[in-house]
């Protein structure tokens, strides 16, 4: 695995890994597909190989750690497939996942809109019922990769929530070059097209493109969340930093750094205990939630602060050329950092679902 | 963590609980008090925990002792228990490899230290020992056993609590700490030993000492969470408990976030004392747990305090028999200045590209071990919040 990636991504700019899961390279990606590095965890008939879970958690924590422009196929790997295996029908399944294990088969994740971010239970987008399907109309916002993945799996509302708001909610997988789709990039702050809009008018889907039961969203959206929620990206985004930093040590030592190294590392081992402690609790079926939800917010709060902690010990004098690595790379962290505690479940929204967990709610 | 262990930490937990009952009931908080509560110590035989069966022990290993560690923490005990089990332990295998006379050693706790500057010279057959401690634990109420280095060699040396305090080779500047525990800086100048040993590896009982305090620390930062959240349901303001404002809940998240932190890094450094054969072979998890550790303080106590209110900072409120601890074992074997330096410049042997592989081959090594062991599949992260249900609550994509 380790020189898979070496031969790979050996000359690509410290700044360029920085990028981590949301770098998006589409050869790298089928590339990993090709070796049967995506989906590893699901059965062979769907292009897996049936990995335990434990394997696939080790495989992309070598991806992380290195750096590899994985985001193409990140959101299908980690999420999309194995909810299509567990709640999609199997027509839908055999169009989707030998594309996804192959790493030629992108998705992105349908769920905030322009007046429903936190609040998702408060959606718009709405399915109607038609003749051999269902007439899709509304928009979706701050997707991931929208623009360059083929498939969506959006939340929508499918009847009126008279009596719970959670009610009346249903998933389906939407082919974005499917007519009526319209969408957008939307540049970030530091420069890339990372996430945009889309905008669903009337776009007719057939029967088989529900995901799951009708009305059932908001529950199979939890478990969605739970896949998207657990892994250990939640608190290595800022990871490449680290060795970074560590190099720039070996030169220009003093016991600043060394105690913020030493601090850095102590929290790193830590994040990494709690983090496989929940993947081994998913691997022996349980539900750690509640944990899930701790790692995420601590290993978010950690990755933002890196950059900041880092900064903060070096004299702002730092020649270009001795710092050629560091630099591009701590400037390019200290930009995408506010996004950490935003993505996958705001931090607010974490210490919700903790509280909750805790018995206050 | 198989069912003995389960029965055995229930029924320590049932000892610690009368323990500290009966500390708290205990007006004079005399000697006689103390005392009594040792005696009920040695009964139960937990000095013992760490020795081999067939010398009157448990076989206790780390991991195990770590769980015990987090209830003497829990439970705020007065007490080195702690360290004591850690001596026997370090004493038993000393003895073992080479027996000496040991000085008469009433039934009262040992204490540990690590001098990092000790000296030995030789008074005919009798070695002396020269160097000096600061800060440390139990003493001079308890023995001591001290490790040190001396050359390439490392010693220990079981110092009775009488001869910490003879005042012509001594000299002992004795104070309390934060949370009113018995310290001491010591200094000695040739003093007679009558039990040393020559170890046949590198052996430092301040690592040993960092893995006992926090997992304490652990264990009464989980105490302090309980109450916190047991306090902001009970107390109303604005006609509801606190517990059902937002903020006070993510102040509470926050806390346990800590603890879990906190827990996960002490008994997963426990864990790797056993698979590494030792705590001086686990020293990068340890400093790593003992540094963590240290770093939830603040967090932890802070929000703990703020969340209970003027009647957390009375006397008669059990809190700071907690928060006060976990300020002052900040500093004990090994304060965030100590840890963070020695991780960092082990770390700095280190090219940036190595650092990963590093990680992942100390706790590949610790996984494997454990699985060729005895099964032991314990290693949760925060599982102790409270037990209870979660229930999942969706929100952005």
């Amino acid at each position: 695995m380790r020189a898979l990636v070496d031969e790979k991504i050996r000359h690509m700019p410290a700044a360029q890994r920085a990028q981590s899961w949301t770098g998006f390279d589409a050869n790298f990606s089928e590339h990993l597909g090709a070796a049967g590095f995506i989906g590893m965890h699901w059965p062979e008939h769907y292009g897996g190989r049936s990995c335990p879970a434990i394997e696939r958690y080790i495989v992309i924590e070598e991806l992380l750690a290195a750096g590899a422009p994985v985001g193409a196929h990140w959101i299908a790997d980690r999420q999309s497939g194995t909810h299509l295996i567990n709640y999609a029908n199997p027509s839908a399944r055999n169009a989707c996942l030998p594309g996804i294990a192959s790493g030629k088969l992108f998705f992105c994740i349908g769920m905030s809109e322009p007046n429903s971010g936190s609040d998702l239970a408060s959606i718009s987008t709405r399915a109607v019922r038609v003749d051999g399907g269902w007439r899709i109309r509304g928009a979706k916002l701050w997707t991931t990769h929208v623009t360059r993945a083929h498939m969506m799996i959006a939340l929508v509302r499918t009847s009126d929530a008279d009596h719970a708001r959670h009610q009346g909610l249903s998933q389906f997988l939407i082919d974005l070059s499917l007519p009526g789709i319209t969408v957008n990039g939307i540049t970030d702050q530091t420069g890339e097209k990372h996430f945009g809009e889309v905008f669903l008018d009337d776009v007719f889907v057939t029967d088989d493109c529900l995901i799951g039961t009708e009305g059932e969203g908001w529950q199979q959206v939890n478990d969605e969340l739970s896949l998207e929620r657990s892994g250990p990206e939640r608190y290595l985004s800022s990871y490449r930093l680290i060795p970074e930093f560590l190099d720039t040590l070996q030169v220009d030592a003093d016991d600043i750094g060394a105690c913020t190294l030493g601090e850095i590392v102590a929290e790193l081992w830590t994040l990494r205990q709690m983090s496989m402690s929940v993947a081994g609790q998913i691997c022996n079926g349980a539900d750690p939630s509640l944990e899930a939800a701790m790692v995420k917010d601590l290993g978010a709060t950690f990755e933002q602060e890196l950059p900041h902690r880092i900064q903060a010990c070096l004299d702002g004098g730092e020649d270009n050329i001795r710092y050629a690595q560091l630099l591009p790379v701590l400037d390019y962290l200290l930009n995408a950092a506010p996004s950490f505690s935003l993505r996958g479940g705001t931090r607010e929204i974490l210490r919700g679902i903790i509280a909750r967990g805790l018995g206050l709610r | 963590m198989n069912s003995d262990n389960a029965l055995l930490i229930d029924m320590v937990r049932k000892l610690c609980k009368e323990l500290s009952q009966t500390q708290m009931d205990a007006t004079d908080g005399g000697s006689m008090s103390r005392e009594h509560l040792w005696q009920k110590v040695e009964d139960f035989g937990l000095p013992y925990f760490m020795l081999p069966a067939d010398a009157g022990g448990f076989d206790g290993g780390w991991a195990t002792a770590a769980k015990l560690f987090q209830l003497f923490g829990e439970y705020a005990l007065p007490l080195p228990v702690g360290e004591t089990m850690i001596a026997r332990h370090y004493m038993h295998r000393a003895q073992s490899l080479s027996p000496q006379e040991l000085p008469k050693l009433e039934e009262v706790p040992i204490s540990l230290a690590h001098c990092s500057d000790a000296i030995i010279t030789l008074n005919g057959d009798v070695p002396l020992l020269s160097g000096a401690l600061r800060n440390a634990a139990w003493t001079p109420q308890s023995n001591l056993l001290v490790s040190a280095t001396i050359g390439d060699r490392s010693v220990l040396a079981l110092l009775a609590r009488d001869q910490l305090v003879t005042r012509s080779v001594c000299e002992v500047d004795t104070f309390r700490n934060t949370a009113a525990e018995p310290r001491a800086h010591l200094r000695w100048r040739r003093l007679p030993l009558t039990a040393l040993w020559h170890m046949p590896t590198f052996t430092n009982l301040m690592t040993a000492g960092a893995l006992l305090r926090s997992a304490q620390m652990s264990g009464a930062m989980q105490s302090i969470l309980s109450r916190s959240i047991n306090y902001a349901l009970e107390r109303k303001q604005f006609g509801r408990a606190i517990g059902k404002f937002q903020v006070i809940q993510h102040d509470l998240a926050r806390l346990a976030e800590q603890v879990a932190a906190a827990q996960c890094a002490a008994l997963s450094a426990a864990r790797a004392a056993d698979t590494e054969g030792g705590t001086e072979a686990a020293e990068f998890e340890i400093a790593a747990a003992k540094l963590r550790t240290n770093i939830a303080v603040a967090p932890a106590t802070t929000i703990a305090h703020q969340v209970h209110g003027a009647i957390g900072f009375t006397l008669e409120h059990p809190l700071h028999q907690f928060t006060q601890r976990l300020f002052a074992w900040r500093s004990d074997f090994g304060n965030d200045r100590y840890w963070a330096l020695t991780l960092g410049n082990s770390l700095r042997q280190l090219s940036g590209v190595d650092l990963w592989p590093f990680l992942t081959a100390r706790s590949d090594r610790q996984v494997v071990a454990r699985q060729a062991g005895d099964g032991d599949e314990d290693g949760t992260a925060g599982n102790s919040v409270n037990g209870s249900e979660s229930r999942a609550h969706p929100s952005v994509g």
